[in-house]
């Protein structure tokens, strides 16, 4: 008895050139067009939807095409009173849009109309005394919510906040480390690639990356790869487009990203884009959207593989670096 | 969106599809403006069940839709009907992962509902979790659920052992199975003086079922990254490996090297029990964190005393020798619980006979090094360990990288066993990386030379504390990022590498000692007057 490895194959018909400007039409006119019903079946995550939307077009260079004004109304009409941000004006608060709206805010330069005060006391209120963090007042506990906190606090600038709960996040993140070096949603979960990502991302923004068992936690990860050059986030799993972010940003964290091929890598995600509509997909010859698109083009920058055509992104906060070198927000890397 | 197909369809089709969603838009639309008119109102009734489960059956990620659910569940005060609206809960929660088994505000519903509801029943809920798990055995929030009922329910660690090893018989392929017993094994078998901190009997018995898995199909990864976990020793304990200190100038430099990764911050310096004002830096550039160092001005008298926290860890820093010729102190333990060497021969002999029969198989060899390494770091294996290195990058071309370190460290180790050699040659190795044990890395050593290697970079040079004269020609570098940790450096040679810019050597100038550099061979030569350029780095180091 033999397993199959579960992947899938590229062929000369999906496409091996970056189509930038294709993606920046998806991006800039999504919901507007043939992904209407889509786009509003999804306003669940809207808050997300839209960072990852603005982000890749940050990253290509073509945030001007976005409207300020209108992003700018609706991240300030889903501020609650409780000071979190809702997916869309009306929905309740939740960590992973407050930190959507923040890194919106940052991209936008808008600070100072959002109630910062406010923010960071919704921020602290989700921290619990063991280091975990609720994703809102309905206690769901999760690693990812970890990294949305502290990520959150670093971008305003108010990570001095949990000074005296940095020791107890550290422990608890460290609390979800398994045999094999990753991290999983709770103490005791299963090691995943998104997870992993979040851990690290926390860690490395408290500083305390030295817990991290960087040989053994590199090595799983660059078993990620398969034979087509796609990345699956646990063992025996498919090949998916947004683990080339999930483990390709670990891996840089980390210091070991050149322990997978990124040429591989590279043919994989440029085939998941779609030639017709622009955008990328989960897998080749799969609908695009804009969570993809996101990771597909962060994924090639951080691979440098498509030369000067994307900038700079950050492996911690899925950001471009220049804009995080000009608010001075830092987070380690090792190399 | 996750595995959605991209399909053709006929002009006809799409309109009729048009149509058929824009009516269920509409709908969605009149159900919302009804729940956020009753939000504003605060009516969390039994009409907001209604209208949030026609939204959330399709849409289960709504996680707003829930939190009104749980208001309305709060409402209720009599114990009867609140029983009896949770157990409705549980069901339409449970027919909203009939459509996405990965929801995460179905799962964290059931939760809340579990822990809110009069008279929970915890078994019904753990046969739930083994009937889903027999679908799909590797949904990660289905066994986070089942995590949670067996702690709620109180279900013993030896039922769920049962329960992975009844998985892992009817499929050996099942990591989560192997990373549940990671944690159950500790927990129900407890024993901190064995390896693992698992009691030796059940760790044997262990290392046979994950034998037998790889045996059985040994091409899947799972029981490969389980086995090689059980027969790592735990993290070591925090021990201190190394401190030099000498003098330098008015003040006292001090270097310290630990068994493992330690934040400076915890790090302090006492004379006399006194606390010494000192900065400590992580010296390397890619905070290892085990080598810190630093600088204290000069104290007249008596010894010092290093501690983390508030542990000492070593007493005297010999000040009066310190002043004179230095001072060194070193002993190597890793603090680890290591499996005997008969568990292991006895372990590579199976290994071996699966080698026999599945000679290109990459797991096998990767545990053969594995194995080799640990039983013999320094002696007969390292032709064989070559052997198999070298089969491997054939093999598996993707991680070529990852094999070449690991090469280059099992070289590295092997060479320096000898810690305190002061003369290191290692030229025409095929180094891809100088990373490697704390304990190899040329610690002591005044000359080292590892030209004619596959370097890119200068990654290991934070533990070079001691060397003057650097032979680096003949490699990769781009770049001589990493040489400002050799503060004793004086002559450097990095001829025939690939260097093209003369912004990349600014780091020479940090090098206070540092007299001659060789260039040549490098495309930097093409660089107009690039002669004078260099001028401009440093007047004191004289360029070839
Ligand atoms: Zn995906």
């Amino acid at each position: 008895m033999g397993s199959v490895i579960k992947d899938v194959t590229i062929t000369d018909d999906h496409p091996s050139n970056f189509l930038k400007e294709k993606h920046s039409d998806y991006i800039e006119h999504y919901g507007s067009k043939h992904d209407v019903y889509e786009y509003k079946m999804s306003e669940y995550l809207r808050m997300c939807g839209l960072y990852w939307g603005l982000t890749a077009m940050d990253l290509l260079g073509n945030l001007n095409k976005m409207s300020r004004e209108d992003v700018k109304r609706f991240v300030l009409t889903c501020q609650n009173d409780d000071g979190g941000f809702g997916a869309c004006k009306d929905h309740d608060s939740h960590i992973l849009h407050t930190l959507s709206a923040i890194q919106i805010s940052m991209m936008y330069d808008l600070k100072d109309e959002i109630n910062v005060e406010k923010t960071v006391e919704y921020i602290c209120r989700l921290i619990q005394d063991d280091g975990s963090v609720m994703g809102d007042e309905w206690g769901e506990i999760d690693t990812r919510f970890n990294f949305c906190a502290v990520a959150s606090l670093a971008l305003l600038g108010c990570l001095n906040k949990i000074e005296s709960k940095k020791e107890a996040i550290i422990n608890y993140v460290l609390s979800c480390m398994n045999f094999d070096g990753g991290f999983g949603v709770r103490p005791g979960s299963e090691s995943h690639a998104g997870q992993i990502y979040c851990c690290l991302g926390c860690l490395s923004i408290l500083g305390a990356l030295e817990h991290v068992d960087r040989e053994s936690l590199g090595w799983w990860l660059a078993e990620r790869q398969l034979p087509s050059g796609g990345l699956n986030g646990r063992p025996e799993k498919l090949p998916d487009l947004c683990y080339s972010w999930w483990v390709v940003a670990s891996l840089k964290i980390i210091g070991k990203v050149q322990w997978i091929d990124k040429e591989k890598l590279t043919r994989f995600i440029l085939a998941c884009q779609d030639e017709e509509t622009g955008g990328f997909a989960d897998r080749p010859g799969d609908m695009v959207d804009p969570f993809h698109t996101l990771f597909g083009i962060a994924g090639l920058s951080l691979l440098k593989s498509t030369d000067n055509d994307v900038r700079d992104v950050n492996p911690v906060f899925c950001m471009s670096q220049d804009l995080l070198n000009n608010l001075g927000v830092k987070s380690s890397i090792i190399s | 969106m996750h595995g959605v197909l991209k399909v053709r369809t006929t002009a006809e089709q799409q309109e009729a599809k048009r149509i058929e969603r824009e009516k269920k838009l509409k709908k969605l639309d009149s159900i919302k403006a009804k729940i956020f008119e009753k939000k504003k109102n605060n009516e969390f009734d039994e009409e907001i069940l209604e209208l949030t489960g026609g939204i959330l059956s399709s849409i289960p990620d709504f996680l707003t839709l829930w939190n009104y659910r749980r208001k309305a569940i709060e409402k209720i005060e009599d114990k009867i009907e609140l029983q009896k609206l949770c157990e409705n809960e549980l069901r339409f929660a449970k027919s909203c992962l009939q459509v996405n088994p990965k929801s995460y505000g179905s799962w964290h519903h059931l939760c809340f509902v579990m822990k809110y509801m009069p008279n929970p029943d915890w078994k019904k809920e753990l046969d739930l979790c083994s009937l889903y798990l027999e679908y799909d055995e590797r949904n990660f929030h289905c066994w986070d659920y089942r995590r949670f009922v067996v702690k709620n329910g109180c279900v013993s660690a030896d039922d769920e052992i049962e329960f992975t090893s009844n998985k892992i018989a009817s499929n050996f392929s099942n990591y989560s199975s192997w990373q549940y017993r990671s944690r159950l094994l500790p927990e129900k078998y407890p024993d901190p003086s064995q390896s693992r901190g698992i009691q030796s009997d059940i760790l044997m018995s262990e290392l046979d079922l994950v034998q037998n898995a790889f045996f059985t199909d040994p091409n899947d990864q799972s029981a490969w990254f389980y086995y090689r976990w059980l027969l790592t020793p735990d993290s070591p304990t925090l021990k201190l490996n190394f401190l030099q200190s000498y003098k330098q100038g008015d003040n006292l430099v001090i270097i310290v090297i630990f068994s493992k990764p330690v934040n400076k911050n915890k790090l302090s310096l006492k004379n006399n029990d006194e606390l010494i004002n000192t900065n400590w830096i992580n010296i390397s550039q890619d905070d290892i964190f085990i080598i810190h160092k630093c600088q204290v001005n000069d104290i007249c008298m008596g010894n010092l005393s290093l501690y983390v926290d508030d542990q000492l860890q070593f007493s005297t820093i010999d000040v009066e020798k310190t002043r004179n010729d230095g001072f060194i102190f070193s002993e190597f333990t890793t603090g680890r619980i290591e499996l005997s060497v008969d568990i292991l021969k006895s372990q590579l002999e199976n290994i071996q006979q699966l080698h026999d029969m599945e000679e290109d198989n990459k797991w096998v060899l990767i545990t053969l090094i594995f194995l080799l390494m640990k039983i013999d770091q320094f002696n007969n294996y390292s032709e064989l360990v070559n052997e198999y290195l070298e089969k491997l990058l054939r093999l598996d071309p993707s991680r070529k990288r990852y094999y070449q370190d690991l090469r280059s460290k099992i070289i590295l180790e092997f060479y320096m066993k000898n810690y305190d050699i002061t003369d290191v040659n290692l030229s025409n190795k095929e180094l891809t990386s100088t990373k490697c044990n704390p304990i190899s890395s040329f610690l002591l050593a005044k000359n080292i030379d590892l030209s004619n290697n596959k370097l890119t970079s200068i990654d290991n040079s934070h533990f070079w504390q001691n060397a003057e004269k650097i032979n680096l020609s003949g490699n990769q570098l781009t770049n001589v990022t990493g040489i400002e940790h050799v503060l004793k450096l004086s002559q450097l040679d990095i001829s025939n590498n690939n260097i093209k810019d003369i912004d990349e050597l600014q780091n020479l100038k940090l090098c206070s000692n540092l007299s001659v550099v060789n260039l040549n061979g490098n495309p930097i030569q093409q660089v107009d007057n690039w002669q004078e350029l260099l001028k401009n780095i440093s007047s004191t180091i004289k360029f070839i």
